[in-house]
């Protein structure tokens, strides 16, 4: 992260602000808070969900150049109300671990083979579109969800739902519970 | 190169409106609290003749009904 003289002073400025308004008007919020992060010009916040498990908390990563440095539970997201799991609060960490896998294995000829993760995900979309065509969409709900789960069970330390038990994501829930989970 | 922040206060049932004068204006940058009527407004201006221009423009604002300085810096 670069920060200079200058956004640092104008943060300073920003600070000033928000805390005269704060003694003024005891539990004043500003939405708006993100945009006057970025205006410092040190570090642009980026709203996300966070993409650990079927929660849905809402996120808010801090973005230097094209790095992501930093990351805090997003305050105007209902479900985490500004908080993260252990999970959320390293997901910065893991986008930069060593052991992190940056290619796909296709399966080409009967072999699987070596394919960067951009090809592999056009390859995912293109088969996804065949199944809606032939059979619809609820196929393809199902097969969403399936690439859920097996995504949760490669994350190192994270929580794998009971594969019969109740999903922690509501939607698949609703439409077919026991179906989407047999997918898994 | 000045930099000044502000707490805006507009005009009753203004507030909308003040914050579309101030995000028309050069070098301001403002954002409205969530649940009072106020302004934070941060001002960065490239030199004081453009700051000077600016205060009289904030001044001719008909939605603003003041302004409290929390923050004011000026390079030498």
């Amino acid at each position: 992260m670069s920060i200079t003289r200058r956004s640092f002073i104008k943060t300073m400025a920003l600070n000033s602000a928000a805390a005269a308004a704060a003694t003024l008007f005891p539990g004043i919020s500003f939405g708006a808070w993100k945009s006057l992060d970025q205006a410092s010009g040190g570090m642009q916040w980026k709203k996300t969900p966070c993409r650990f498990c079927g929660t849905g908390c809402g996120l808010l990563v801090g973005v230097s150049g094209e790095r992501a440095v930093a990351v805090k539970g997003d305050p105007n997201c209902t479900v985490n109300k500004g908080l993260c799991c252990v999970k959320g609060y390293h997901s910065v960490q893991i986008l930069y671990g060593e052991d992190r896998i940056t290619k796909a294995l296709v399966r080409k000829n009967g072999q699987l083979v070596e394919t960067p993760l951009k090809e592999a995900l056009d390859l995912v979309a293109t088969k996804m579109q065949e199944t809606i065509k032939s059979h619809g969409n609820y196929r393809r709900l199902c097969f969403l969800q399936a690439v859920q789960g097996l995504y949760r069970h490669q994350q190192p330390g994270s929580q794998c739902p009971p594969v019969h038990g109740q999903c922690r994501n509501r939607v698949f829930n609703q439409l077919r519970p026991g179906r989407a989970h047999g997918l898994l | 190169m000045p930099v000044f922040s502000y707490l805006a206060y507009p005009k009753r049932g203004a507030k909308e409106q003040l914050l579309k004068d101030l995000a028309s204006l050069d070098y301001c940058e403002a954002t409205p609290a969530d649940n009072e009527e106020i302004l934070i407004l941060v001002t960065d201006t490239p030199d004081e003749d453009q700051e000077k221009a600016l205060q009289k423009k904030l001044k001719e604002l008909n939605s603003l009904e003041s302004l409290g300085m929390t923050f004011g810096h000026v390079d030498q």
